[in-house]
């Protein structure tokens, strides 16, 4: 069954991957941190989507996120309310359904930080997922295969 | 898959929670899905050389030593077992940075600093003196 996810992630040097994989193939665009090079990951956020009717490339995925961003910004606000009050650092990621994806596919929303001061923020980060969401998804345009 | 190595340190966290310290009784295929279930919760199955070698140097029988190869197989070696002059060079400058706390550094940190630098790829780690 075709995959596509997106994926937003910040190293503790403060540098933030944003990406798109389908099936495999990953596009991304990486800002650099204001801090020296440390590539410790301090927490990644994922919208992850299964289903038949996937789009079958970057680009279209992309625009196929703008499609359904209402449903996708609404998940991660209710990923942000779960997570009033951060969650505890783990290796294991916490994911949540959403539960109103369009027909025939399968959302959920994945987050996950090892550490403790990323880990309490999260809710916030899930927020910020969701009044960024266009903009992210913009940064992604044209974005190169790395 | 995400730009993301395992450290050690996770790899052995898992570990020891899908099999206990000491997984007895377990089959291969235990060992196998166990690897999987973290490779598709963070959609990553990337290790390094160095990490691989310390996972299974911590075996403590032959039975255990089969069960961590069977783990390891779901992941993949993305230095493709080469370790670079450069990469034991940046390894050697981490190692003299003397952090204020004084704590000594160690070698395979410091080398999967070095190489998951050159190959842009994020470490997820759970040892807070990973060496920055």
């Amino acid at each position: 069954m075709p995959r596509i996810t997106f994926f937003r992630q910040a190293r503790v040097d403060g540098g933030i991957r944003t990406g798109i994989n389908v099936d495999g193939d990953t596009v991304e665009h990486f800002e650099s941190g204001p801090d020296e090079l440390d590539p410790v990951l301090a927490w990644f956020v994922d919208l992850r989507c299964d289903g038949d009717d996937l789009p079958l490339n970057a680009e279209e995925a992309r625009q196929w996120f703008l499609e359904h961003r209402t449903i996708i910004t609404d998940g991660f606000l209710g990923l942000s309310k779960k997570l009033t009050l951060g969650m505890d650092p783990d290796i294991q990621p916490v994911q949540w359904e959403i539960s109103d994806s369009p027909s025939g596919v399968r959302m959920k929303t994945v987050c996950c930080s090892a550490r403790t001061a990323p880990a309490r923020k999260m809710g916030m980060i899930a927020q910020e997922m969701a009044e960024h969401w266009e903009e992210y998804l913009g940064q992604l345009y044209a974005a190169e295969v790395p | 898959m995400r730009k993301t190595v395992f450290d050690t340190s996770v790899l052995i966290r898992h570990w020891i929670h899908c099999g206990g310290r000491s997984p007895k009784n377990k089959t291969l295929a235990d060992a196998e899905s166990w690897g999987r279930s973290l490779v598709e919760a963070h959609d990553s199955n990337a290790v390094l050389t160095p990490v691989y070698i310390e996972f299974v140097a911590g075996a403590r029988s032959t039975a255990e030593l089969r069960l961590a190869e069977a783990y390891l197989e779901q992941f993949e070696i993305i230095d493709n077992r080469s370790i670079l002059k450069q990469d034991w060079e940046e390894a050697e400058r981490l190692a003299r940075r003397v952090p204020r706390s004084g704590k000594p550094r160690q070698l395979v940190d410091c080398l999967v600093r070095a190489i998951a630098n050159r190959l842009n790829r994020d470490v997820f780690t759970l040892d807070q003196t990973f060496p920055a």
